[in-house]
């Protein structure tokens, strides 16, 4: 156990803080550090101020003494939004991987998605990091991502975690494509209310997330429990291949015809066979497993 | 162009592609051989129904026609969105099929993307981006957010927006400035069978769009701080 | 956006580093980033400030002296980008990015 993480969550620690309560103890080394100053060649055309790291840091350490490389974005610059300099500071973290060969990647993740005022280099930075992931994968390296940041993964970053060997999520937690916002804007506050939070999270969040089979490991928001679940997860094996897209491939289409329909969560949960499921969002995490865990 | 008017320019050999619900399907014809074509159509948007069909697509060419070049043509408004596809993990199935796209460049087949109609934030990153290389046709639409939403959104004026955008290529919608920021490797404008026929004989084994985009200025840092970090 | 610089001699100031430099804050609405490296070969301490805040310039000049008159340092380099945070919470940062580096 790390004992600076005693009473320390996950939610509302910084990017640079988060990677000190999973790592081993001074194990971190930062690359390309803020001391750099590789800013955002952009903001300035937008009377934005820059962050000496551009909303990211990368670096290696160890975790329960394996190697790993990491990428922790931080949620309280624009949103975690990711723009040419965050995207390449990650990109490079990634390649960089080929070569060093780390025991794992640890990705905490914690943004919207793409940063409108640099929207195509974001949107390419995002699919560089796809294919820089999936590289990484196919050399036998797993890729584990962790969401529990005030801004969840969503947009690129959403799609992004889908690309990981598996995830690591907190209750509050949540990931998705489009975000409430827009969902309420295309469908009407009516079907959905995106300033309804317990509506949100039944949507985007952890549980719903976990109780669907999307998520491997489900997470109290605490240092510690981010710590713990990371040192499991990298037990798993690396699995990059055809058959696995094709169970894959079965599982979507089996959830796809399951769920048809559903609107709502408690609707998907009663289908996964939960007797009370209007009670989940209540449960701890424990009490949650102990009730017979994903389906 | 639409898909009738462009199918006979890619395969003047001739062609099998059907469309059903909105997906394009089939094989074209060429000199080397045929070519699987997978794809979209009437700018649909990409919902877990078209993500499963297009996945499906992809796999049947990777367990029955190994080798076999894939050419995507790209036409969307962007992911769906709806509640009922963000309940179900729309991200995971935008996910798989990014991967199965991937899985096909490394199994040994070309995957070369052709925008010709629109590609649109999530949806170019769903089906568009992951291809080994990426295309455009001169009057198609790639595009993140159009102007008067970023105008919106960032609370700067539209008229502002529009002249940075002429000299700065990072932000505004438009084929020129995918392609000077390095995600386009070429615009095909002239003999696209002669274009298809070269861009199957690509070498797809690394991502270069870091280095195109610095060459050609639309990414000023990217290649450098990639670079940076791998050999820190 | 504005930029500021000054250039703080202290010829009796002093400061010993625990590491290479520190960063404390974030560039978010009302708040700002703090980082403090040592110019070993340096006595005076330069300010590189980057505001959102546009005609505060009397106000930033007060908040330096300050720092400079509490902690007497030497051969430091500050490095802020901020968004129209208060001069409270910068002295507070400033403060904040000084302990961390100097381990106090």
């Amino acid at each position: 156990m790390n004992l600076q993480n005693i009473g320390c969550n996950y939610l509302e620690a910084s990017a640079r803080k988060r990677l000190e309560g999973i790592l081993d103890p001074g194990s971190f080394r930062e690359l390309c550090p803020p001391t750099e100053k590789r800013i955002s060649p952009h903001l300035h055309y937008f009377d934005i101020p820059v962050a000496f790291d551009d909303g990211v840091v990368t670096g290696e350490g160890t975790l329960d003494g394996k190697t790993v490389a990491v990428i922790a974005q931080e949620g309280r610059f624009m949103g975690g939004a990711i723009g040419e300099v965050h995207s390449a500071k990650i990109v490079g973290l990634l390649r960089r991987c080929l070569a060093k060969k780390p025991d794992a990647v640890l990705f905490l993740f914690d943004s919207g998605g793409v940063r409108l005022q640099e929207a195509n280099a974001g949107e390419l930075g995002v699919a560089e990091i796809i294919r820089a992931i999936l590289d990484v994968r196919a050399a036998g390296i797993r890729v584990f991502g962790l969401v529990g940041g005030s801004c969840g993964a969503y947009g690129g970053a959403g799609i992004i975690t889908g690309c990981c060997d598996a995830l690591a999520v907190s209750e509050e937690g949540r990931i998705g494509v489009s975000g409430p916002e827009v969902i309420e804007t295309n469908m009407g506050v009516e079907v959905f209310d995106s300033r309804d939070r317990a509506l949100v999270w039944r949507t985007f969040g952890g549980k719903n997330r976990y109780l669907q089979g999307q998520v491997r490991e489900l997470v109290e928001d605490s240092m510690e429990s981010f710590r713990q679940a990371a040192i499991r997860l990298l037990s798993l094996k690396p699995d990059y291949s055809l058959d696995q897209l094709e169970a894959e491939q079965k599982q979507l289409e089996e959830r796809a015809e399951k769920f048809a329909g559903c609107r709502d969560a408690v609707d998907v949960w009663r289908k996964l066979g939960y007797p009370s499921p209007e009670n989940i969002p209540s449960l701890t995490v424990a009490e949650l497993k102990s009730e017979g865990g994903a389906k | 162009m639409t898909l009738q008017e462009l199918l006979p320019k890619l395969f003047p050999a001739g062609n099998t592609v059907t469309v059903t619900d909105n997906i394009v399907s089939g094989e074209g014809r060429t000199a080397s051989g045929a070519v699987s074509v997978i794809g979209t159509t009437n700018g649909t948007r990409l919902g877990i129904r078209e993500l499963l069909a297009l996945s499906r697509l992809f796999i049947n060419v990777l367990r029955n026609h190994p080798g076999q070049p894939i050419l995507m043509l790209v036409d969307n408004n962007g992911q769906k969105m709806a509640l009922e596809d963000e309940l179900l993990g729309l991200n995971q199935y935008i996910a798989h099929l990014v991967k199965l796209q991937d899985l096909a460049r490394r199994n040994g087949h070309q995957v070369a993307a052709l925008v010709y109609g629109n590609s649109i934030a999530g949806g170019f990153i769903a089906f568009g981006l992951c291809a080994g290389d990426t295309y455009a046709l001169p009057d198609s639409n790639t595009s993140v957010m159009i102007l008067p939403a970023i105008a919106r959104v960032t609370k700067l004026p539209l008229e502002y927006l529009e002249e940075l955008s002429k000299t700065v290529s990072v932000f505004a919608p438009g084929v020129k400035n995918f392609f000077l920021t390095g995600g386009l490797r070429e615009v095909w404008d002239g003999n696209l069978n002669d274009c298809m026929d070269k861009s199957f004989c690509r070498d797809q084994s690394a991502d270069t769009r870091d280095q195109l985009g610095a060459e050609r200025g639309g990414r000023p840092e990217a290649a450098k701080i990639i670079r940076e970090i791998m050999n820190a | 956006m504005e930029h500021l610089e000054y250039r703080m001699e202290a010829p009796d100031g002093k400061t010993v580093a625990v590491k290479p430099f520190s960063l404390v804050g974030v560039v978010a609405s009302a708040n700002l980033e703090v980082m403090l490296e040592i110019v070993p070969s340096e006595k005076a301490c330069v300010f590189l400030i980057d505001t959102a805040a546009k005609g505060f310039e009397a106000s930033w000049q007060a908040v330096v002296r300050d720092f400079m008159d509490r902690w007497k340092p030497a051969g430091l380099k500050v490095s802020i980008n901020d968004n129209a945070a208060s001069p409270s919470v910068v002295s507070l940062r400033l403060d904040q990015a000084y302990e961390a580096l100097t381990g106090e």
